[in-house]
């Protein structure tokens, strides 16, 4: 085995009375890519953020380069070497690329508090040639980035550090596939350097890719340490869940079923620069999946269909009285539902209690005259976050402080709550471990049977392959293609049409 | 829930519990006392940062320690609603009297009827009251000690005056918003002193309280009356002043060949003396607060009997040159200079004060008073 | 834990200074008469805030009420022609056109609220001193509501209403989702726009009633009406813990805590014969401390 370069022993973390590790111990070696998995609530984020420096262990010793480690923030666990590659935003709006890039550092570029600016930009645009962001000009703002563009400069700016240690958090969720395999590349390359990494990712597939070793971890505590061939997803799963996984995973049958009964349709759907001229029918039952690259503007469809961007050209109508949808109140009322992609900035309201974000489209359901009564609004959602068994303490808990799979069980419960009959979903099984996801595909399939009709969107081929009644590609804006639920359908096919 | 619930509750049981207590007010107690008792005058007053503000603030607390008088200050406001919420809480706190300048006429009907109610006397200056009903209401009120205005008119007349000795004939004049009754007092003091002394009005704007709009008036005058020999304005506050004498300074013209009367002393005066542009300005208003209280007092520690008010009015001084504009900033409207002496504040508690004795006090207010305050 | 004595600070803090002022002014603060005098004065402020509230849960700060208030008072005065009754119908009407002119700027212009605010805050106050200048608006009548039973009829009603429109509403309960927010609601099918609207409309008629009160305080429209009521209103609100963001934790009684907590500081005070040059200093202190132990420091994240 390699060199050990970070040993963690014993290492406990505590929130208040949650215990989110207890009594893991584990290394990490140069040159080695060592995976971290487990449900939502394993822990595995909390362990590599004390790594990382985000907040020290409530007991516990770390180990690095053979002297003790104790790092007080995030800044000095940087500067110890140690860089942290987050799924969420980790740059910041209103600033320079090349600002972003140096934020905390600024200091090396100039003295008594001034910065050379055109020092600063000419390293940043240095750093930005050596991994192959040539596109992106360090003087402009960041806002101007995309997201996959700005992740690609974070990771460009932590790996211009040297680092003698990478930890990769969920990072891929978020990328097209062009950014996935940059990634890809990045941990081979710094590998080849000797960087010791540790990956954190739900995507078991992926796991097993890149990693040599792989630690599970359940409810915070140290389950296994795979090698070799027993990095396998079904594995992992396994010891991930602590039980055989019953059934299957996504649909069991192979047949393109829907009722004939039309019960939305896009006619001519454009939005100037982003999509064009989409049109489609979604029937009774169906389940309608729409995949392409992140950017060809499936996103902005399913929201333009939903009613929260206007269209340029074209219409979309709910057959049901012959609606025209062009306002988010209008769908509602409806009874559409619409999932955004991002959960936490979209979906929900996080300072809030799971009980009012329950029954925030659903409160004319409930009212009588003006009033609204509490106790109404409590057994609502109470009745709905059982159904989706949600793990909280109470309803009136804060839906922050849910995990991401909880998290998206609670919007799902908003939507049950107004008695929605047709879903819009994006994303919908984004960043959630195993246990919600499988939960969530079993909902979709309870909704065919109810008549309920889904609309979906899907970054991860393998999940519409699974679950969609009919697929439509897009590419650049357009509609590529269409292909129909069927046992012989793969991954090559639909990429075909996206690329 | 329960919680709000368990703090009305605890509310409702604390104002219930208050109601129950006998009623504190001085109505009940104090009006019987004596000098031996210590009293307390309520203060309403708009602020002691300034000149004029800080120089009553110190004559006021001066007289109270002599006069073993306690003073509860309010500072700051200028409405109706807050004199009249800084008066209830005076009478709350045990006040028997209430002091006051009205900033708005409704202010005196306001106050006057609470203090009524509570048998408070109440004493106001520095402005008339004008709206007929109002004074009406209030000189029959039987617990209004003192009412004084600046009598404008007549200090109007005396500038003109000035202006004339020194053989001026023809003059612009900046005149006053005739809504406003002082400023009116003013108007017809300077027009009726022009027809006495035998003056020509060549052209008249009416102020704005404004710098720059001043500025500009003026220059309209200097170009479309090149004879003009004199201004009068009716008012020099908020920099108007300073704006009529830098004008003419900045206009090329010989110095002193204008002469200007105005109202309300400003930075700079007594230089303007000096140079010749300034021939008589007019100020000096703190004895006018200081009168109206020490005769509160009075009434207040029983010493005299009053059934309605005193109806006073105070001219203004009138300066005339450098060496009383010198004198003036000195001592008037300088908080370190206690320009009444402690016999003459004394003297104005006896029982024998009445109405023709605070007359005459304010009509003594002169710059010979000054000087001789200022030496002795 | 923290989180709990966070969010009794307001309430404490107002009971602390009513023990305080119970026990050290010889009983002069707990008589009938000084509570009443309190609860009037303290009635304008707190009809208004009750407005106020709605308009910064989700998430606006208003800083019209000053100029708003003196605007619609001169008009109502104008075209009422000196009738009570047609007074007060007119100035909630002028107040609910001033707070649809704010939500107008906001929506349509696309800029934060305060903006349209601070237009009527200028122009307002001009207005009243220009208007005021030429001729004296005094409505004698009024000084008939200058009454405590009115006004605490007054108030309790106002408060009343607003606390079941905060809570227990459609109207209130869209404020706070906005203001946590605004995304997340227009995606869940609210519309946005109109339930700001609305909070501006409510602003308005409360600016209205509170200017009626200020009425019969006064007796007459001056230039000098409604001045600072809106930074009155707003240090309140504070006092009372209102979060400044809006969002879910805003809470309407935080209007009744902060207004009775400002007056009734002023009040003891002056009871005390506080030496008036450190009245405001006493004031600034007890508001830093009251401020900085309650407000809610995971909103500003990032104050490392």
């Amino acid at each position: 085995m390699a060199e050990t370069i970070l040993k963690a022993e014993h290492m406990f973390k505590e929130f208040g009375a949650t215990k989110a590790v207890t009594d893991v111990t584990f290394e990490l070696h140069k040159g080695t890519v060592l995976g971290l998995v487990g449900e939502n609530g394993s822990g595995k984020s909390t362990l590599s953020s004390m790594i990382a420096g985000v907040y020290p262990p409530t007991k516990g010793e770390m180990t690095y380069k053979g002297k003790a480690y104790k790092p007080g923030s995030v800044l000095e666990a940087r500067k110890a070497g140690i860089q942290y590659l987050t799924q969420e935003q980790g740059t910041i709006d209103g600033m320079t690329v090349a600002e972003n890039m140096f934020l905390g550092e600024e200091d090396s570029f100039g003295k008594g508090g001034m910065v050379n600016m055109r020092k600063l930009i000419a390293r940043a645009r240095e750093i930005l040639r050596e991994n192959g962001l040539l596109n992106v000009d360090p003087s402009q703002p960041i806002d101007n980035y995309s997201f996959e563009d700005r992740k690609m400069i974070e990771t460009a700016r932590s790996l211009s550090k040297q680092p003698d240690i990478l930890i990769i958090d969920e990072t891929t969720t978020a990328l097209s596939k062009k950014g996935v395999e940059r990634i890809y590349e990045i941990i081979a390359e710094q590998k080849a350097k000797g960087t010791a990494i540790l990956i954190i990712s739900h995507d078991l597939a992926e796991v097993q890719h890149l990693c040599d070793e792989v630690m599970i971890l359940r409810d915070g505590v140290f389950i296994d340490l795979l090698h070799g061939d027993d990095i396998n997803p079904d594995n992992m799963r396994q010891k991930m869940i602590g039980r055989e996984f019953e059934g299957s995973y996504y649909r069991a049958d192979f047949t393109c079923s829907y009722e004939n009964e039309v019960v939305l349709s896009a006619k001519d759907l454009s939005v100037d620069g982003v999509f064009h001229d989409i049109s489609f029918e979604l029937h009774k039952g169906e389940i309608l999946g729409f995949g392409g690259l992140s950017d060809c503007g499936m996103h902005e469809v399913l929201k333009t269909v939903f009613g929260a961007i206007k269209p340029t050209h074209g219409t979309v109508t709910l057959h049901e009285g012959n609606v025209k949808l062009h306002n988010t109140s209008t769908s509602v009322r409806h009874k559409i539902a619409y999932i955004p992609k991002d959960r936490d900035k979209e979906s929900l309201f996080q300072p809030t209690s799971i009980k009012d974000n329950i029954v925030a489209s659903s409160l004319d359901k409930i009212k009588k005259g003006i009033f609204i009564s509490p106790r109404a609004e409590r057994r609502m959602a109470e009745e709905k976050a059982a159904i989706m068994e949600v793990k909280m303490q109470n309803v009136a808990q804060m839906a922050k402080d849910l995990s991401g799979g909880n998290k998206q069980k609670v919007v799902i419960a908003k939507w049950l709550a107004n008695d929605s009959r047709i879903f819009i979903m994006d994303c919908p099984t984004r960043g959630i471990d195993v246990g919600v996801k499988a939960k969530i595909y079993r909902l979709m399939e309870e909704f065919k049977q109810q008549g309920i009709s889904v609309l979906m969107v899907s970054e991860e081929m393998m999940e519409l392959i699974g679950m969609a009644d009919r697929i439509i590609t897009m590419k650049d804006g357009r509609r590529t293609g269409e292909f129909l639920r069927s046992e012989s359908l793969s991954e090559a096919d639909i990429i075909s049409k996206i690329i | 829930m329960k919680k709000v619930l368990a703090l009305v509750m605890a509310i409702v049981m604390m104002l219930a519990f208050a109601a129950c207590t006998t009623n504190n007010t001085p109505a009940n107690n104090g009006n019987a006392g004596g000098a031996d008792v210590k009293h307390k005058i309520g203060m309403i007053w708009y602020g002691n940062t300034d000149p004029m503000g800080g120089t009553f603030y110190a004559w006021a607390n001066h007289a109270a320690e002599l006069l073993n008088v306690e003073l509860v200050w309010h500072l700051g406001d200028y409405t109706t609603e807050a004199e009249l919420s800084a008066c209830e809480q005076m009478i709350s706190a045990g006040c028997e009297g209430v002091y006051f300048i009205p900033m708005d006429t409704a202010a005196n009907l306001q106050l006057g009827n609470a203090c009524k109610d509570a048998g408070v006397y109440w004493a106001v200056s520095n402005r008339d009251i004008l709206d007929e009903s109002i004074k009406e209401a209030c000189y029959a009120n039987p617990y209004m000690v003192t009412h004084i205005w600046d009598d404008s008119y007549n200090l109007a007349k005396n500038m003109v005056k000035v202006l004339a000795d020194q053989g001026i004939k023809k003059v612009c004049m900046i005149s006053g918003d005739p809504k406003d009754a002082m400023m009116v007092d003013r108007n017809n003091g300077f027009t009726d002193g022009c027809k006495e002394y035998g003056i020509e009005i060549l052209g008249t704007f009416q102020t704005e309280t404004d710098a720059k709009v001043t500025t500009d008036g003026v220059n309209n005058f200097l170009t479309l009356y090149p004879d003009m020999q004199g201004i009068l304005s009716v008012s020099g506050t908020a920099g108007t002043a300073e704006a009529i004498i830098s004008t003419l300074e900045g206009s090329g013209k010989e110095a002193g060949s204008i002469k200007v009367a105005t109202f309300d002393t400003f930075d700079g005066n007594k230089e303007a003396f000096e140079k010749g542009w300034l021939a008589a300005n007019a100020g000096g208003y703190t004895s006018e607060c200081l009168v109206a209280f020490l005769a509160l007092v009075n009434r207040v520690q029983g010493n005299i009997k009053t059934e309605g008010p005193f109806k006073l009015h105070l001219t203004p001084i009138v300066i005339t040159n450098a060496e009383e504009m010198d004198l003036f900033s000195k001592y008037v409207d300088n908080p370190e200079v206690q320009l009444y002496s402690d016999a003459d504040i004394k003297a104005m508690v006896q029982s024998t004060c009445d109405e023709a004795y605070y007359q005459s006090v304010l009509d003594n207010w002169t710059i010979e008073f000054i000087k001789s305050a200022a030496n002795g | 834990m923290r989180d709990k004595i966070r969010k009794i600070i307001p309430i404490a803090g107002l009971l602390i200074l009513i023990i305080l002022f119970s026990l050290t002014t010889g009983g002069k603060f707990f008589t009938w008469q000084n509570l009443k005098n309190i609860v009037m004065q303290a009635s304008i402020a707190l009809v208004a805030a009750v407005g106020t509230v709605f308009v910064m849960a989700h998430n606006n700060l208003d800083f019209s009420l000053g100029g708003a208030c003196a605007l619609s008072s001169v008009l109502a005065y104008l075209i009422s022609g000196g009738n009570l009754w047609l007074f007060i119908i007119l100035a909630i009407v002028f107040g609910v056109l001033c707070g649809l002119f704010t939500a107008v700027i906001h929506i349509y212009g696309r800029v934060p609220a305060f903006m349209g605010g601070l237009c009527l805050m200028f122009a307002g106050r001009g207005v009243a001193q220009t208007a005021t200048a030429s001729r004296y608006m005094m409505i004698a009548d009024s000084g008939k509501l200058n009454n405590f039973w009115v006004f605490l009829a007054v108030v309790a009603v106002v408060f009343g209403i607003g606390y079941f429109l905060f809570n227990y509403t459609k109207i209130g309960k869209y404020q706070k989702l906005i203001g946590t927010n605004p995304r997340a609601t227009d995606l869940s099918g609210i519309s946005v726009n109109k339930y700001k609207t609305i909070a501006f409309v409510i602003s308005g008629i409360t600016l209205g009633i509170a200017s009626s009160l200020a009425l019969s305080r006064s007796l007459a429209v001056t230039g000098n009406t409604g001045l600072n009521l809106e930074t009155d209103v707003l240090l309140a609100l504070s006092l009372g813990g209102i979060s400044m963001a809006g969002g879910s934790a805003t809470r309407i009684r935080s209007a009744i805590i902060g207004v009775l907590t400002y007056y009734i500081l002023n009040n003891g005070m002056l009871l005390w014969g506080m030496n008036p040059d450190y009245v405001d200093i006493v004031k600034a202190v007890f508001f830093l401390a009251t401020v900085s132990i309650s407000i809610d420091r995971s909103e500003y994240d990032l104050i490392a």
